[in-house]
């Protein structure tokens, strides 16, 4: 009998267990060393021997059932308590995602690397007068590149060979003699920006342009400074496999004057036909800075001496992200631009 | 500037190919964009044809064993469109290589293997027209580069500096300095005089023309030039069509200076007069069109007119033909500024007037004539007479002095005195030494040459600008000028991307229809010669442009938020006005409520992230915008810009569908407010209590309003309060909303007690009550 009444107590008690410590209490209550059921079975031998056999089967059936309900309770409890798969291949939350235009992007790039080596960002305005453009640099008043096919002009009543006529600059050197005029050597400057120049516009040609252009003027500035600065700069921003080399050229606001190339960064030097199978890409104009510009600036040419270099942006920019129309850089279709982190 | 490698020989002995000739020109300041003709080969080797077999499978095929120089001949498989023999040496293209645009691969032809192919003229792109056989003494082997890279052209991308480049002779001097050989270029000696024709020349514009030689050849036969002559004519590009003409053309491409011919016998009055055109006068060159001119223009003319336009083109009423007996030649110097316009003008650009443009040396002009006449003598025949020469300008030789020590300082290398005087002599630089000056007289070709660093280019560029050293500037470091506004701007963009914006960059140029419509033609500034009407004007604002890309972007987004940082330029009293403008545009569907709110969103997010600490909205109509959803943007007192929903007139001009907002600020006005940087306040130790209030509102009473009370307040444990909700619903009545306030309660200084919350809380409910009404939810009617 008593069995039997341990059998429904345990019941009632396994109704009341909530947790998985509840069932542990239960199983220390009924099968621990001072457990209900631990009892009857320690006295079993005070029983009548009639007894002793049918108490001690019924006894440890119990045991035995009240073990495995126990285990099954607490394996279903664990269970529960688990919180239940889900399917990671859901999309992420979603983060706003705006887009540097690739230009900033590359005009960021390439300030950084120039500021390693100890330029500042300086600046000068879009409209400018011809004297900042032209005049100071040592452009002739009947150089080509004044002429209306190649410069646009603004209608201010001035004549064209007016030292203040207004224009769109047509390269950021418009920044060299105004810098120069409130600051005293050495300097170290670069100047991006947006140019204008007037040419048909096609895949490969703009009307509007960004430039990028340096100023270093100090006591005993080098040819050899210039060509190290320009190949630091192609390797930083190309990759160390990428080759320069130095050719002749002209410029009116620089004597000498020196064209940079960079090996082609498509074909690797071997001739493709973006750089017209010759394996280089004529990059970056350059060269030291001619006396009268100096003295233009207002700086002693006797002591100082400095170069200067300029190039442009977007097509550095096209062979670095493989743009193949220079046009897309001003759409703002953010079909484009979207692909630019 | 074309140039045949064989011209060039004649006057520098090299042994180059013409690929490796080109590098060296371009590296020392010619630069070759190509190499025309038969020069670039790769793997075109000389072969001896041993033994010639019919192929068992094709009747037109042979096989060929060829030795080309490899330790085994080469079994090559031809066809019959030759006929070659055993013992002939033939142009072999060796597999694999490429010809021309032919792969030239192993292959099996009908079952027998070919090792590459015999190549004719065609084939390998070079003048003839059948197959070339080598003399039997070239080796076997050699690479065809070197046989027939002397007829190869160089096409060569000069500086205009250099216009005593743009010929074989200046060519040549280049070649010679940039290989470090002598030259054998002699000037021409002068002819012997044997006519006593005479002939007039008058300059009436000296300014113009600083020099003028004419000469008489009488007796001419006219008749085609000698072969040689039209050979290196058409591969300079001209077509030859007289001994006299050809002549002209010749010397131009050689010496450099144009020259004309004129037939002696159609020359009006026996004279040259070199003039200004007379306004409208008439014209007909020698490409039988009737040109009109004007006082700008220069022209040779008769005593009845014009006879050719100086510089550019020759006319048709003296024109050197089969008939013609007797010659007049030309040899001038004309102001290079004139001839470009004029050659602009009637859009005539050519060998001669490019060359005029760049500026002839005065000396030129004789050596060109006495050149001239002596190969015409030679081909045409006839007697020459004297010249007849009017000039103006002067001969000067220019001496250049430059100190050796000032050069090393200047380039960043030691190079010896000797090497020195050595490159500037191969450049035709005489030169005296004293100590380190060098003085130096400039060649009388050299327009260039005038100060020390035009030498110290000289000298650098033929010791190679590639051998020489990368350095970083020396000495005293620039120190930099702390820029407010780039660091602004970096930031500015920095933050906009994150917050989920993409940068555009739009042009300049707009139109007028969009200046009419946005800021008014007054102000703006017209391009004089835009690229086309819809680009005359600059813009004056970003608004125009943003919406534009929101109607061009429309179609693929359906949230549009955008953003550009640009400068705009204005009319000026004297000059012109310069902004800098930040402007954003966002687009989108919204089912409730107004965009002008996100806008919002994104000016307080820049004013929170840049510390500018007073800025405020106030309602003001907006061009574009729509009134009352729409405002100035204040900062310290200052309107910045403005932001606001744009109207549906707008957004129709600009083919808008859904709403829009906008904002645009002057980035130097909102520097004028950019906060510095942030300084740390010690924060409080002690918990903070977060309290809601809710209070119903009639829907007029201004938010600000409300939140102006409670700052009135001045309640010291109130450390932040903001609007955490507005609601509006059918339950709380038409006309009203909910404005839940987010009070946060803190002390420095101790645990702040329920009562003292409390009490604080009831005096706001109290003063907000009082001062603009309103009704705490859930409250009774009182």
């Amino acid at each position: 009998m008593e069995i039997e009444v341990i059998k429904k107590q345990f019941k009632k008690d396994l109704e009341k267990a909530e947790s998985k410590k509840d069932l542990e209490n239960l199983r220390v209550g009924y099968l621990g060393r001072k457990g209900k059921l631990t009892d009857v079975l320690k006295n079993i031998s005070k029983l009548p021997v009639e007894k002793r056999k049918a108490t001690g089967q019924s006894a440890n059936a119990l045991k035995l059932e009240i073990e495995k309900v126990l285990n099954q309770e607490i394996n279903e409890l664990a269970s529960k308590s688990r919180k239940k798969p889900i399917d990671i291949s859901e999309p992420g939350v979603k983060y706003p995602d705006g887009h540097m235009h690739p230009l900033t992007q590359f005009i960021r790039k390439s300030i950084d690397i120039f500021q390693s080596v100890g330029f500042q960002v300086a600046e000068a305005p879009e409209v400018d007068i011809a004297y900042y453009n032209f005049d100071s640099l040592n452009v002739p008043k009947d150089h080509p590149a004044r002429d209306s096919f190649d410069t646009f002009y603004i209608e201010d009543g001035r004549d064209i060979s007016d030292d203040k006529k207004l224009l769109l600059r047509t390269h950021t050197t418009n920044a060299d003699v105004r810098f120069m005029e409130k600051r005293k050597p050495p300097v170290r400057i670069i100047i991006p920006g947006k140019c204008y120049r007037h040419d048909t516009i096609d895949a490969s040609h703009e009307a509007t342009f960004y430039q990028m252009d340096g100023l270093c003027i100090g006591e005993g500035i080098r040819v050899t400074d210039l060509l190290g600065t320009l190949r630091y700069f192609a390797k930083s921003i190309f990759g160390s496999d990428v080759d320069t080399r130095a050719r002749p050229h002209f410029y009116p606001f620089t004597e000498p004057s020196i064209d940079l190339d960079i090996s082609c960064v498509l074909c690797k030097g071997k001739g493709c036909p973006v750089c017209k199978h010759s394996g280089w890409l004529e990059v970056m104009p350059c060269g030291m800075i001619h006396p009268k510009v100096l003295k233009n600036m207002g700086v002693d040419p006797t002591k100082y001496s400095g170069y200067a270099f300029g190039f442009g942006i977007e097509r550095l920019m096209m062979l670095y992200y493989g743009i193949n129309d220079i046009r897309l850089g001003y759409t703002s279709d953010l079909r484009f631009l979207e692909q630019f982190s | 500037m074309k140039i045949p490698v064989n011209w060039l020989k004649e006057y520098v002995d090299f042994d180059l190919s013409a690929e490796k000739l080109a590098e060296k020109l371009t590296l020392s300041g010619s630069e070759v964009d190509e190499i025309l003709g038969g020069a670039n080969f790769k793997n075109v080797a000389v072969g001896e044809i041993l033994e010639i077999k019919k192929h068992p499978n094709a009747d037109k095929l042979h096989i060929c064993q060829i030795d080309v120089g490899e330790k085994k001949p080469r079994q090559i498989i031809c066809g019959s469109l030759f006929t070659v023999d055993v013992g002939d040496k033939v142009p072999v293209a060796l597999a694999s290589t490429k010809v021309g645009h032919l792969k030239i691969e192993k292959s099996k032809l009908r079952g027998v293997e070919s090792y590459g192919m015999i190549c004719s003229d065609e084939e390998l792109g070079i003048e003839g027209g059948g197959l070339t056989f080598f003399d039997k003494r070239v080796k076997n082997g050699t690479d065809i580069n070197k046989i027939f890279g002397a007829s190869a052209v160089l096409d060569i991308d000069l500086t205009p500096n250099r216009s005593d480049c743009y010929s074989i002779i200046g060519m040549a001097r280049e070649t010679a300095a940039t290989l470090g050989i002598k030259s054998k270029i002699e000037e021409p000696k002068a002819v012997k005089t044997q006519s006593d024709k005479k002939m007039k020349v008058e300059i009436q514009d000296k300014d113009l023309c600083p020099r003028y030689i004419a000469k008489v050849i009488e007796g001419v036969t006219i008749a085609p030039s000698p072969d040689w002559m039209q050979k290196r004519l058409i591969a300079s590009g001209i077509r030859p069509i007289n001994n006299v003409v050809d002549v002209t053309n010749y010397v131009l491409l050689e010496w450099g200076q144009p020259l004309h011919a004129f037939d002696l016998d159609k020359l009006a009055g026996n004279k040259i007069i070199v003039r200004k055109a007379k306004n409208k006068e008439r014209i007909e060159t020698l490409d039988d069109t009737f040109r009109e001119l004007d006082p700008k223009d220069l022209v040779i003319a008769d005593t009845s007119g014009p006879i050719a336009v100086a510089g550019v083109m020759g006319g048709a009423s003296t024109e050197v033909s089969s008939r013609t007996k007797n010659i007049v030649l030309e040899s001038a110097n004309f102001d290079r500024v004139s001839i470009r316009k004029t050659a602009q003008k009637l859009k005539l650009r050519s060998e001669s007037s490019s060359r005029f443009e760049k500026g002839l040396p005065l000396h030129l002009q004789e050596v060109a004539i006495e050149r001239a006449a002596q190969l015409i003598l030679e081909s045409a025949g006839g007697e020459a007479g004297e010249n007849v020469e009017v000039i103006s300008g002067q001969v000067e030789v220019e001496t250049v002095k430059m100190d050796i020590k000032k050069f090393e300082k200047f380039a960043g290398i030691k190079i010896p005195a000797k090497q020195i005087l050595s490159i500037l002599a191969s450049l035709g630089f005489e030169c005296k030494q004293t100590g380190d000056t060098l003085s130096a007289k400039v060649p009388w070709w050299r327009l260039d040459a005038s100060i020390p660093e035009d030498l110290y280019e000289e000298i650098a560029r033929i010791y190679g600008y590639n051998n020489m050293p990368s350095t970083l500037p020396e000495g005293e470091i620039p120190l930099p000028d702390k820029n407010l506004k780039l660091e602004m701007l970096a930031q500015i963009k920095e933050l906009l991307v994150g917050a989920g914006l993409s940068e555009v960059i739009n042009y300049s140029f707009t139109s007028r229809k969009n200046i009419d419509l946005l800021s008014g033609a007054e102000n703006t500034l017209k391009i004089t010669n835009p690229i086309s009407p819809e680009w005359a004007y600059m813009r004056a604002g970003l608004t125009g442009s943003l919406l534009e890309n929101i109607a061009l972007n429309q179609d693929n987004y359906g949230n549009i938020q955008i953003f550009e940082v640009s400068n705009v330029y204005l009319k000026d009293k004297d000059l012109f006005q310069e902004k800098n403008l930040l402007g954003i545009g966002i687009s989108g569907s919204i089912k409730n409520g107004s965009l002008f709110f996100s806008i919002k969103g994104i000016l307080e997010l820049i004013a929170e992230k840049l510390n500018v600490k007073d800025i405020k909205l106030e309602v003001a109509n907006i061009q574009l915008l729509e009134a009352g959803r729409s405002a100035s943007i204040i900062a310290d007192g200052r309107v910045i810009g403005y932001a606001g929903e744009v109207s549906d007139q707008a957004k129709k001009f600009f083919g808008i569908k859904h709403e829009a907002a906008v904002l645009e600020i002057d980035i130097q006005l909102l520097l004028k407010s950019f906060g510095n940087a942030k300084q740390y306040e010690p924060f409080s130790k002690f918990p903070v209590s977060e309290r809601d209030l809710t209070i119903v509102f009639d829907e007029e009473v201004k938010i600000s309003k409300i939140l102006k009370v409670i700052d009135s307040l001045n309640v010291k444990i109130l450390v932040k309060r903001k609007v955490a909700d507005i609601y509006r619903g059918k339950e709380l009545g038409s006309g009203k909303k909910a404005v839940s306030v987010g009070l946060i309660y803190q002390s420095k200084e101790r645990t702040l007690e329920e009562q003292e919350i409390e009490k604080a809380q009831k005096e706001i409910i109290k003063k907000v009550k009082e001062k603009v009404g309103g009704k705490v939810r859930g409250e009774k009617d009182s």
